[in-house]
């Protein structure tokens, strides 16, 4: 892929969205066969339940992603005039209620069980001829299947920084405390193991709470972005840098004598509104206008669409 | 940001300055003197300008730049600049120097922008009140992550400050607590297990159920399920009643029975006076949320085909596995 929208990608992007849609494709691949192998070992343990549900969840990130990359490959339309670059923003919003939504069930449903005292029972099944308790399955299981994400968890942080999306980052971020939750399930099956019936709650409990609380940060700032935030960087950190290069760039023009500006993000790439006061009140000419445009869309890929517009006062918001 | 503005900035500058000096450089002190300042002339012949700037190790980050007036600590600018203005273009374009100095004027008198239009005489009324000796502070906006290489977190900045960081999408000092509390419960447990009676066996009932029946009676209750389990009198007989003696003989203890209808007895396993429960249950008994069941076994005589199960206590795991396994041992494991 080498255009998303109105933007041209340089080959570093390209290179790093190629990666992006194999590993989101490898991750739902390997969440797959994670889903299929834990249910057959879910049994009754509630953390192990919420676990596997969390496994089910943790793909609605990737699906979002590959299919908002469909929408924003689309040059910009009469239509649509901005380009559909939204799309990952709705994806990300989508991700992070349904994140929030189903971890709040969880976390009451594993509080109740904890409240009415429901003592989780783990029997046994039959391995090659042998009664084996099912709670060591459960571990052994779920200590395999830890290391997936420590590794596409960190290649997807990579590579979320270099394409500037927060979907692929929060989902990154996601997978990179997903160790957590194995670890927690295994807590709570082997508090059940030496007979301590409330730790398949508590490790649920906390699995759960996990959930809720990635679904609330990506929602958060899912929504903000959609309500046109000052751009900031991938990891929503600071404000973006590209807002002091592009001023320091208009401002350096000799018919430019104050500059402010608005920039938002689209999701990937930004929306620009340059303000610039004349020197003198002269109108500028069309011609330096396009030439600092040009000049200014290539600082970085991600500021094709920019607009310039001279005013005689600043407006306050658009001062930095 | 309209952060150039009003007094109340300064304090802030200063905080950065004084709490967070990781990020924070001094970029200037107004040390140029009046030849090297063709853009303003003034009195005391100081006045701020950036060719003598050293950034001390300021990175390539933007950075904001506040431009202060140290006689009257109310009035304070800052000039939002980067870091290639002062590399290049502030030192190479007098009209560029023209201009920083323009907007330092501009903002200092108490933010009051209107003075600043083409009206010479009040710019110069601004340039004499400013010019003295200015303070030119410098910091970079560097990013959550180089600050927490740093140790510095987002609630240790000062308040005004935090807005620059919306907040660590996912923070790592949550994710190192969680760490911590994970790591201590595995210890807790490990060390839960050697205690007592050095490696127990797991799994363990909660209720100490297997081990009570250890110590020498069974407590079994059946419902009557002809076929299955007959009424023999007082007692029961069958080929389930069977399996369940058989399962006493093989750990060396004796069987009461209780005979009763289902929900009795299920409520006798809930408050603990039965230990075991026979009857008519299938693999699909709606009891399944109220004790905890064996698996399947479709090989016992008289089942006609249904699979058979046995109840035991919820959550009571080691009674589990111990009859599920005698079942496995005696009856097969059917599947």
């Amino acid at each position: 892929m080498r255009v998303i929208g109105r933007t041209d990608l340089p080959p570093t992007q390209q290179r790093a969205l190629k990666q992006a849609i194999r590993w989101e494709w490898g991750t739902i691949a390997y969440s797959a066969v994670t889903i299929a192998t834990v249910a057959f070992v879910v049994g009754n343990s509630q953390a192990m339940k919420t676990a596997w549900i969390e496994d089910m969840l943790s793909v609605i990130p990737q699906v979002s992603f590959l299919v908002a990359l469909l929408f924003i490959r689309r040059p910009p339309t009469r239509g649509f005039p901005f380009g559909r670059h939204r799309a990952m923003g709705v994806g990300h919003l989508v991700a992070g209620v349904a994140l929030f939504g189903v971890g709040a069930h969880l976390a009451i449903e594993s509080a109740t069980a904890l409240i009415s005292r429901q003592h989780p029972t783990i029997g046994s099944v039959v391995l090659f001829g042998t009664t084996v308790w099912q709670g060591w399955l459960m571990v052994a299981v779920m200590s395999v299947i830890v290391i997936g994400p420590f590794i596409y968890g960190r290649a997807k942080l990579r590579i979320a920084k270099q394409l500037h999306n927060k979907l692929l980052y929060a989902d990154a971020a996601m997978a990179r405390a997903d160790w957590q939750t194995n670890v927690a399930s295994i807590i709570g099956v082997l508090g059940v193991g030496v007979g301590l019936w409330w730790l398949d709650g508590v490790a649920a409990l906390f699995i759960s709470i996990g959930i809720v609380k990635d679904g609330f940060t990506s929602t958060r700032f899912a929504v903000r972005d959609l309500m046109d935030e000052r751009a900031r960087t991938h990891d929503d950190s600071a404000p973006d840098p590209l807002i002091w290069q592009i001023l320091g760039e208009v401002r350096r023009e000799p018919w430019v004598r104050f500059a402010g500006l608005r920039m938002r993000d689209q999701g990937q790439v930004f929306h620009t509104e340059v303000f610039v006061v004349p020197v003198r009140d002269k109108p500028p000419k069309t011609r330096d206008l396009e030439r600092l445009a040009r000049e200014l869309a290539a600082l970085d890929w991600k500021v094709q669409d920019i607009v310039i517009i001279p005013v005689s006062n600043l407006p306050d918001e658009a001062t930095v | 940001m309209g952060r150039n503005r009003a007094t109340g900035e300064l304090g802030r500058c200063r905080d950065l300055d004084v709490d967070i000096p990781p990020c924070v450089g001094k970029l200037f002190e107004g040390v140029l003197d009046r030849q090297k300042s063709t853009a303003v002339s003034q009195p005391s012949g100081k006045v701020a300008a950036v060719e003598r700037c050293d950034l001390h190790g300021v990175s390539r980050e933007p950075f904001e730049c506040a431009i202060m007036d140290e006689h009257d600590p109310t009035v304070a600018r800052h000039a939002d600049i980067g870091f290639q203005n002062i590399g290049s273009s502030l030192t190479r374009r007098r009209e560029r120097r023209e201009r920083i100095l323009d907007d330092t004027v501009l903002g200092v008198p108490g933010g009051n922008e209107a003075t600043v239009s083409d009206d010479s005489g009040a710019r110069q009324a601004a340039n004499e009140r400013v010019l003295g000796r200015l303070l030119v502070h410098a910091f970079s906006i560097p990013s959550m992550a180089s600050l927490h290489e740093r140790g510095i977190r987002r609630k240790t900045l000062p308040k005004a400050d935090r807005h620059l960081y919306g907040g660590d999408m996912f923070n790592r000092s949550f994710s190192a607590g969680v760490s911590a509390v994970l790591g201590a419960c595995v210890a807790a447990i490990l060390v839960g297990c050697s205690t007592v009676s050095g490696w127990v066996t797991i799994p363990r009932d909660p209720q100490g159920t297997f081990e009570r029946v250890e110590g020498g009676v069974l407590r079994a209750g059946a419902s009557i399920e002809e076929g299955l389990v007959n009424q023999n009198g007082d007692s029961v007989a069958g080929p389930l009643p069977n399996l369940v003696d058989a399962f006493a003989g093989d750990h060396d203890v004796s069987v009461t029975w209780e005979v009763g209808s289902e929900e009795t007895l299920v409520k006798g396993l809930q408050l603990g006076r039965l230990d075991i429960v026979i009857g008519g249950f299938t693999v699909d008994t709606p009891w399944a949320d109220r004790a905890a069941v064996t698996r399947a076994y479709p090989n016992i005589p008289g089942s006609q085909g249904r699979e058979i199960v046995m109840l035991v206590p919820a959550g009571e795991n080691r009674m589990l596995i111990e009859v599920e396994s005698f079942l496995d041992r005696t009856v097969g494991s059917g599947g």
